[in-house]
């Protein structure tokens, strides 16, 4: 599971969940701009067919390789 | 800081040629009321209707009640910040109530572009009441607002108008004795007394109208999603939190019992506001963390902790529960349930730290006093959706209803449980 919200998917039982960026854009970060949210996305998604060929034994959280700088996201 | 607040009961009410209060009769001089609000070129029609409790009325558009309240002695305004308000501090000198009525803003108007700022809630007057606002007349500001006007521009002039009501009301009693005079101070008390902190959480609506100044339940007129504030108690009695349910907020009974108990058998040390609704699980445990942090820092050894809201704060909210234990403040968490036919637990995450807890129901069609039979007289709009989650499935807000729609966030029903 991609979650912005991983501690909750962690508790409920998920087991494997990938960390996402925030709730209106859990898979990539527009503020980014297109090309490095294209690449932060596939981060992401790379993270989590990595994740799904991983064997765990309880709810793990799996980082996708290296997190962006934080750009925020409500700059208005 | 010291406050007192005089209360006016209202047991009569009725509309007559001039505004005054005596002797728990209040009257409301209508048309001057009317021209004040229609001096304001943004309102381009107003109407003031009587509702009363039993009536076959049903209030929708719901945008606000406000108790009638004004400040008579001490700094700052009732209700500050909002609509261009002082901004001063609130909570000292003496402030004046009319106990026993409320105003409501009705206009067909979203709160904001976006999810959740449309009004979907209403206010049934025909059946027995189970929330103090059905249970008091009220008196309706129905606004029709400059559509040219760009919606936040719109939200400011309804609010304003309604503001102007509850001011003008609440102006009757300066000047008069009030029959009851409760004094709020924080006064020094034993100090072995357990310290006991009140957490106050409140759904900001930045994230999802992606506006810093969305019309919503604001604090000191910001709705914006901000750290934690600490608040004496009395700044909340006097409306430093306000919009969208003021009336609960200014008679919210976990500040009122608390100070009940202050030197008691508690030392109430004061409030914490928190906004929630962040859109990141960092921006969440920031905020959870700073709250019990905070607390820790006023000294509390015992916290009660309310939200108004729904699943996405009860994030921020349920961890304010675990890192208040967690810093060794024991919690009391005051919540709705979440509806048994989900098949999911009562709380959407139920963490152990959670020991506590007092519910306040549902809210929702399972378990609530529902149907609402069909009613003679609508005030506001006349479709409303029949299920919270479908906004294009509308029904008629004159006909039968499922039932309560929303949880009673602070307790103040009078429905405690349902044999069945």
């Amino acid at each position: 599971m991609i979650s912005a919200l991983y501690s909750l998917a962690l508790t409920t039982g998920a087991p494997r969940v990938v960390r996402g960026s925030r709730i209106e854009h859990v898979c990539g970060n527009p503020a980014l701009g297109p090309e490095k949210d294209a690449e932060y996305g596939r981060r992401i998604i790379r993270a989590a067919l990595e994740a799904l060929q991983t064997p765990v034994a309880k709810p793990t959280l799996f980082e996708p390789a290296g997190q962006p700088a934080k750009v925020e996201a409500h700059a208005s | 800081m010291r406050l007192e607040i005089g209360s006016f009961p209202v047991n009569e009410v009725d509309f007559g040629p001039r505004t005054f209060w005596v002797d728990g009769r209040l009257q409301i001089d209508r048309d001057s009321l009317l021209a004040a609000i229609r001096s304001d070129a943004r309102i381009t029609g107003a109407s003031l209707v009587l509702v009363r409790p039993g009536e076959s009325v049903r209030v929708t558009s719901v945008r606000d009640v406000l108790e009638p309240r004004i400040k008579v002695q001490g700094q700052g305004s009732v209700y500050p910040g909002v609509c261009g308000r002082p901004v001063l501090p609130v909570g000292t000198g003496r402030s004046h109530r009319l106990a026993g009525i409320g105003v409501i803003e009705v206009a067909e108007l979203d709160m904001y572009d976006g999810n959740d700022g449309w009004l979907d809630g209403f206010i049934d007057m025909s059946v027995e009441p189970v929330t103090p606002i059905a249970s008091n007349p009220n008196l309706c500001v129905v606004l029709d607002v400059d559509e040219s006007l760009d919606l936040a521009d719109r939200n400011v002039a309804a609010h304003s108008a309604a503001l102007v009501v509850s001011d003008q009301l609440a102006a009757a009693t300066v000047g008069l004795e009030p029959p009851e005079l409760e004094t709020f101070e924080l006064a020094e008390v034993d100090s072995s007394l357990p310290k006991a902190v009140y957490i106050c959480c409140f759904r900001s609506p930045q994230h999802y109208s992606d506006s810093l100044t969305a019309f919503w339940t604001s604090i000191y007129g910001m709705s914006r999603l901000t750290p934690p504030w600490v608040l004496h108690p009395n700044e909340i009695l006097d409306g430093a939190i306000s919009v969208k349910t003021s009336w609960e907020l200014v008679n919210n009974p976990t500040v009122k019992e608390l100070y009940r108990h202050h030197g008691a058998d508690i030392n109430f040390v004061g409030c914490i506001a928190i906004r929630t609704r962040w859109s990141s699980q960092d921006e969440k445990d920031i905020t959870s963390h700073q709250a019990a942090k905070t607390a820790q820092m006023l000294g509390a050894q015992g916290a009660i902790i309310s939200y108004d809201a729904g699943g996405n704060d009860f994030m921020e909210v349920i961890r304010t529960v675990q890192a208040c234990e967690n810093v060794g403040i024991k919690t009391v968490f005051v919540t709705g349930e979440e509806d048994p036919s989900t098949n999911g637990p009562p709380l959407l995450e139920p963490l152990p730290e959670a020991r506590a807890i007092v519910s306040t129901g549902m809210g929702i069609e399972a378990g609530s006093g529902g149907p609402l039979p069909p009613v003679d007289r609508v005030i506001g709009q006349k479709m409303l959706m029949a299920d919270t989650s479908q906004r294009q499935n509308l029904v008629p807000s004159d006909g039968p209803l499922p039932g309560i729609r929303w949880t009673d966030h602070y307790g103040f029903s009078r429905i405690s449980a349902f044999e069945y």
